[in-house]
This record gives structure tokens, C-alpha cells and sequence, in this order.
């Protein structure tokens, strides 16, 4: 008898292991399925995906000619600017935008029309479910929107966005761009929880990244005053530091760079979790 | 139906929008400081580079005034159109079929956004602060930007008419909404020849703020006869497809419905 619990206890032990670790693997399980979820839902929008495409390339086409069309050779910066540098920098800076494009509205609608408390219920937190399906459509916009870039690179300036030495570089920083900029997206999704329609509020916020970000025009032919007020937010780090890194048009280092963006990638995770768990707080209690 | 009629929907349809007055207000300031913001890039590039071609800030801002007051008169006025593809797909078409007036005004009035409002009204400041227009020309800017909603109300009326074929489009249609603004407020000399003839024409984002420049800032006489004649030509083109799509509506017994 003693001979057969002491040769089932290991048994027992390895099992009970088993089961812990699957446990403890589970909710990696369910983010990584809703990320593959978040890939699938995106990978059906086909029509919408080359309308995006071909707008992306239009934007991109126009800024080419009017920076063409430009007398540039008056701008006194450290750095060397050119139409096609300046094309790189739209076509980096284009590229996050394009991709993360208007997640907000998943967060807001599920919470305008009560379908959330279905989410609030499950084990896994409901922003982290949220946060794994939209990387799940980010990533796979990453790379088709990514393709045109290329692609609109090659017809509009006749080689890659990124310079050869700095291809590493922008494809870390992009990401990195593009996950504050999804962060940001989802408290404003979040706030629906408060101010219902958040739509207004997401044309500001969008807006403002487009100028303290320095979409179209670089932040560097801002005025000193007005690039002051940008770097204290976080829009540089979204579009100015993905141009800069592809096209070196900054006196930043590399691990500045990404320095920088890291940085306000940790603020803006925290500032959403908070935003996240009173806006849960709110709806539960409403 | 009468032009009594048409009036009381489009009024009924705004005061549909303004049931809350602090909403109301707090979206159309919130648009009007979008515009603003947007409009921001014009001004610093201006302050940088002084000129491009010939082109200032005055001139843009023309531009971008008469894109904002069209944009805002469909929005305020008819953003009823931007639903159609999702009446189409959801099988929500129905109701509007099943009544004795005409479907399209219908359709067109059953929708209005605050947002418009501070369209309307930066496009007004942008005309008077920036594009150097006077008040005594503010009766022609509106007139002429009722004249150029009404063109983008046709045309994506058209679009979403598409949903008749392609259930798909019913995706896509708000991109290419937002394109409207973004490619008509830049100056038509950067299009290449074959990109004009597409924004004159299949895409008239060219025809909401090129040609009313045309006619008030050049005061060209082809202008003044294009305009109109665009109009009549995408609101035909639009009352056209719809007949047509009408003919292959079948989705009233659908599950989904």
C-alpha cells in the first residue's frame, strides 16, 4: 500500500504541475488567440484595405509634388533636407498612421451599445483582451500598409523610405509608434464610458498628433516655441521619431530615439490601464 | 413632394440632432478646433517657406474654407446618405420603401451630425480671417457651398449605392468620405493631368472647393455654368443608380434584417 502512494505521488505531483502550468499559460492562450482574431477580422476587409492603400499613396503622391514644387534650399538645419527626405519622413510617419487608423471605435461602440459587460465578466481583464485583438489587426495592417509604403517609395523617390543603415532602426521605432498610438486610441475608446460619443474628442486628439506630431510638415519647421509645447507630449514619439529614425533628419542617437519612445510607451500603458479600470468601475456602478 | 415638405424634413432632421443642446455645442466647438488644428499645418508651412508657386496661405485657405462648408452642409443637412449602404446591407431600406413619399429625400434627411455646425462656421472664419472674402460676398459662399454639398451628397449617394452589387463597399465608404476633405483642399496645379480629369469628375473632390474658387476668388464665367451642371448631372447620376440598384434589393426577408 505504502509502496503504491509513494510511486502515485510523483504521478500526482507531475499532473498537478501540468495543470498549473496550463493555468498559468491560459490566459497567454486566450491573448494569443484574440490577437489571431484580431489578424482574421482585419484580413477580411479587403476593399476597405486597398481604398486605404490607394488614399495612403495619393497623400503621399500630393505632399511628394508640393515638396518638389518647394524652395527648400533657404531652411538652415543641421541636417541636409530634400524633397525625396522629406517624402521618406511622410511615407514613415503616413505608414503609423494608415495602420492604427481609427481603432478607438471598437472600445467606444462596445461600450455605447452595453455589449462590454459581456468582456467585463470574463477572467482575462477586458482591456487586455481589447489590447491583444487590435494588435492582432495593427499587425496585420503593419504589413500591408508596410507594402505600399515600399512600394509608393520606390515609385515616388525611386528607393527605399529608410536609409539602408537606418532599416533596422525603423522598424523597431514604427511599432513602437504605433503601439503608443493604439494606447492612446483605447483611452479615448475607454472615455466613452464617461462622455458617451468620444468621436469629437478622437478628431482633436488625431489632429493634435498631426501637428505636435508632425505629420505633414517635420516638427523641425515648427516654430522653437511651438516644438517646446510638442516634445512635452507624447506625438513625437508617435510620428516624428519614426520619420527621424528612417531618414536620420534628427540630431537624436538611435537609443535616444528609442529612449524616448519607451518612455512614453510605459506612461501611456499605465495611463490606459487607469482609464481602463475606472471606466469598468463607472459601468459597473451605472 | 413639395419644396414645404423637403423643408420641414430637413428641419425635423436637424432638430433630431440638437435634442441635446450641450452635445450640440460641445461637437460643433470640437469640430470647429479639428479644422482649426488641421488647418495649423497651412499656416506654419506659409511661415516657413513663404510661398509655393504662387500659392499663399490666402489661397489655401480659400480653399480649405469652401471644403469645410460643403463638407459641413452635407453633414448638418444631409448626412442621412453616409446610413444608405448600411440600409442597404441590414435590410433597413424597408421602411423607407414603405411609405407614399419619394425614398431618396427620405433617406438623404434621416440623418444629421452637430459636427457640421463648426464646419460651417470655420469655413465662414477661414473665408473672412485668412482668404481675405469679404461679408458682402458671404450670401455667394453659402449659396455656392449648399450648391457643392449638394454634389458630394450626390456623390456619395452614389457610392453607397453600390451596395446594391458589392456588399463590401458598405466598408469602405467612410474612407473614402474622408479623402473628400484631405484631396480637396490642396491647390489642383500639384495633380497631374489625369489626376484633375479624376477629381473634376468620377471623384469630385476637385468640383467642392476648386471650382467655387473659380468663381469667387477668378470670377471665370465657365465656373459659374460648370457648377450648376455638375450638380444636375451627379443628382441625376445618383436618382439613376439608385432605380437601378432598387431593381436587385432583396435583403427585406433576410435574417440579418
Amino acid at each position: 500500500m505504502l509502496r503504491a502512494i509513494t510511486t502515485i505521488q510523483p504521478m500526482v505531483a507531475r499532473r498537478l504541475g501540468a495543470i498549473e502550468r496550463a493555468l498559468a499559460l491560459a490566459p497567454m492562450r486566450v491573448l494569443a488567440a484574440a490577437f489571431c482574431l484580431g489578424w482574421r477580422e482585419e484580413s477580411k476587409q479587403g476593399v476597405m484595405i486597398f481604398i486605404r492603400c490607394i488614399l495612403f499613396l495619393a497623400i503621399c503622391a500630393v505632399w511628394h509634388r508640393i515638396w518638389l514644387a518647394t524652395d527648400l534650399s533657404n531652411v538652415a538645419l543641421a541636417f541636409s533636407v530634400s524633397a525625396d527626405s522629406l517624402t521618406s519622413y511622410l511615407l514613415m510617419a503616413q505608414w503609423v498612421v494608415f495602420v492604427v487608423s481609427h481603432r478607438y471605435r471598437d472600445v467606444a461602440d462596445l461600450i455605447q451599445s452595453g455589449r462590454v459587460f459581456s468582456l467585463l465578466s470574463r477572467p482575462i481583464p477586458y482591456w487586455q483582451y481589447s489590447l491583444a485583438t487590435t494588435f492582432g489587426g495593427v499587425a496585420w495592417m503593419m504589413v500591408m500598409i508596410g507594402g505600399t509604403t515600399v512600394l509608393g517609395s520606390w515609385w515616388l523617390i525611386g528607393h527605399l523610405p529608410a536609409q539602408p543603415e537606418r532599416i533596422v532602426w525603423a522598424l523597431i521605432s514604427m511599432p513602437l509608434g504605433c503601439m503608443i498610438w493604439v494606447m492612446i486610441q483605447m483611452m479615448i475608446g475607454a472615455a466613452a464610458a464617461w462622455l458617451g460619443n468620444v468621436t469629437p474628442l478622437f478628431w482633436i486628439a488625431q489632429k493634435m498628433m498631426f501637428v505636435l506630431g508632425g505629420l505633414m510638415l517635420p516638427l523641425f519647421f515648427y516654430p522653437g516655441w511651438w516644438q517646446s509645447i510638442a516634445w512635452l507630449t507624447p506625438f513625437p514619439a508617435v510620428l516624428h521619431l519614426v520619420g527621424a529614425a528612417a531618414t536620420g533628419q534628427t540630431l537624436l542617437a538611435w537609443w535616444q530615439i528609442l529612449a524616448i519612445q519607451l518612455c512614453w510607451l510605459i506612461v501611456v500603458f499605465f495611463l490606459m490601464v487607469i482609464t481602463f479600470n475606472r471606466a469598468e468601475k463607472r459601468l459597473m456602478s451605472a | 413632394m413639395r419644396i414645404g415638405n423637403y423643408l420641414y424634413l430637413m428641419g425635423s432632421n436637424i432638430a433630431s440632432s440638437c435634442t441635446s443642446y450641450r452635445r450640440f455645442a460641445v461637437e460643433s466647438s470640437m469640430m470647429f478646433v479639428n479644422n482649426l488644428a488641421f488647418f495649423l499645418i497651412w499656416i506654419f508651412f506659409f511661415r516657413q517657406f513663404g510661398d509655393l508657386r504662387g500659392y499663399g496661405l490666402t489661397d489655401i485657405a480659400g480653399l480649405f474654407a469652401m471644403s469645410c462648408l460643403s463638407l459641413g452642409f452635407f453633414v448638418l443637412l444631409a448626412d442621412g446618405v453616409r446610413n444608405l449602404s448600411r440600409y442597404i446591407v441590414t435590410g433597413e431600406l424597408e421602411r423607407f420603401l414603405n411609405t407614399p413619399c419619394h425614398p431618396i429625400p427620405l433617406i438623404i434627411f434621416s440623418g444629421s451630425r452637430a459636427g457640421g455646425l463648426g464646419d460651417i462656421l470655420f469655413g465662414l472664419t477661414a473665408w473672412l480671417g485668412f482668404a481675405q472674402g469679404s461679408w458682402q460676398s458671404i450670401p455667394w459662399v453659402l449659396v455656392i457651398g449648399l450648391l457643392c454639398a449638394t454634389i458630394i451628397a450626390a456623390a456619395m449617394f452614389c457610392l453607397h449605392c453600390l451596395s446594391f452589387w458589392h456588399r463590401g463597399v458598405h466598408h469602405s465608404t467612410e474612407q473614402v468620405y474622408n479623402s473628400f476633405l484631405i484631396l480637396s483642399s490642396y491647390p489642383t496645379y500639384i495633380y497631374s493631368f489625369f489626376g484633375k480629369i479624376l477629381l473634376m469628375t468620377v471623384f469630385p473632390a476637385g468640383l467642392i472647393a476648386t471650382l467655387p474658387m473659380a468663381i469667387l476668388h477668378q470670377h471665370r464665367i465657365w465656373a459659374v455654368i460648370a457648377l450648376p451642371l455638375a450638380v444636375l448631372l451627379w443628382v441625376r447620376l445618383a436618382s439613376w443608380l439608385f432605380r437601378r440598384g432598387l431593381r436587385r434589393y432583396v435583403s427585406g426577408n433576410e435574417i440579418f434584417a
